[in-house]
């Protein structure tokens, strides 16, 4: 099993994957041509990552902008991780938004009503 | 980029200072283009307002690419659609418009799904877009109904519609969102 890194692009947000600290962090922006095409190899490395026995995964999310079909494999992101979670891994999600912006909080904040595992929203500044 | 300016006339015409215009094929490689030249000219300008209509511009455009009656190979739904988009800066706000033909058996469909999200009170909204986006999750979606009501969220419910017959049977369809200068005082 091993890190991956995916280079951010101006579609598609750099991605983390990184074994020996147990994390996966994203950041940028994301309205890549087809999101569920992009947000599917990061699931595939999240399951393969639990098949090989990892008992915790943390979660950082800073991204700067979302667009519908992004939103929509965010969700998915966050139903794979609450699954886990519910299976007993250890898991907890940061998600990072910019202060002033009320949209990127707002989806933050539907996401931790929606599930139960630990979700951290953490403003930041410029 | 085969067009020339055949839709320009449609649209209203600029107050302001146009920011970004563009009309023809909207490929993903031109969306992409367009995006980070919109983020140069007003990331610095516009601060956190930026991102609001950094992403109804985003939205519209890839609305275009994706549903557009007309193609870049005529008839091929996989090929990019072609439309026009423009963003204006006024005085109070920023204007986003965007337009692209729609077939002929959408409109009622189209027609009845903006009139819905207008009547939405402004203070439902979020609830609404939460709904729909857990409500559409299948991966052949590709978000045009949650894609409306993101554009009423970011622009505060200040968007509206039109059709236009324009010959040939064919209808141009066309949004216009606004995004205040200044968030308002209350604004949450």
């Amino acid at each position: 099993m091993k890190s991956v890194f995916l280079p951010k692009t101006p579609e598609t947000p750099s991605v983390r994957m990184d074994v020996a600290q147990a994390y996966i962090e994203l950041e940028g922006n994301s309205y890549p041509e087809n999101a569920f095409e992009f947000y599917q190899q990061i699931f595939d490395w999240i399951d393969e990552y639990f098949a090989h026995g990892a008992d915790r995964l943390r979660a950082i999310f800073r991204l700067n902008y979302l667009n519908t079909s992004s939103a929509k494999c965010m969700l998915n992101f966050m139903a794979l991780l609450q699954q886990y979670h519910a299976q007993d891994k250890i898991i907890s999600v940061e998600w990072h938004y910019e202060e002033d912006d009320d949209d990127m909080l707002e989806i933050g904040k539907a996401f931790s009503v929606d599930f139960t595992m630990p979700f951290q929203l953490v403003p930041f500044s410029e | 980029m085969p067009q020339s300016r055949i839709y320009a006339k449609f649209l209203t015409p600029v107050v302001g200072k146009t920011i970004l215009e563009y009309e023809g094929v909207c490929s993903h490689e031109c969306i992409v283009q367009l995006a980070q030249e919109l983020e140069h000219t007003l990331a610095e300008r516009a601060g956190v307002r930026f991102k609001k209509v950094f992403g109804i511009f985003v939205e519209l455009i890839q609305n275009i690419r994706n549903y557009s009656a007309e193609r870049s190979i005529p008839h091929d739904p996989e090929s990019d659609g072609i439309g026009i988009i423009r963003i204006s800066e006024e005085t109070l706000c920023y204007t986003i418009t965007a337009g692209n033909c729609i077939p002929k058996d959408a409109v009622a469909r189209i027609r009845d799904r903006c009139h819905t999200i207008k009547s939405i009170p402004k203070h439902e909204l979020r609830s609404r877009y939460n709904a729909l986006l857990h409500s559409e999750q299948e991966r052949t979606s590709k978000g045009a109904g949650v894609g409306f009501l993101d554009i009423a969220l970011k622009s505060d419910g200040n968007w509206d519609y039109e059709f236009h017959l324009i010959g040939g049977g064919r209808t141009f369809f066309i949004i216009t969102a606004h995004v205040a200068r200044a968030s308002h005082p209350n604004d949450t």
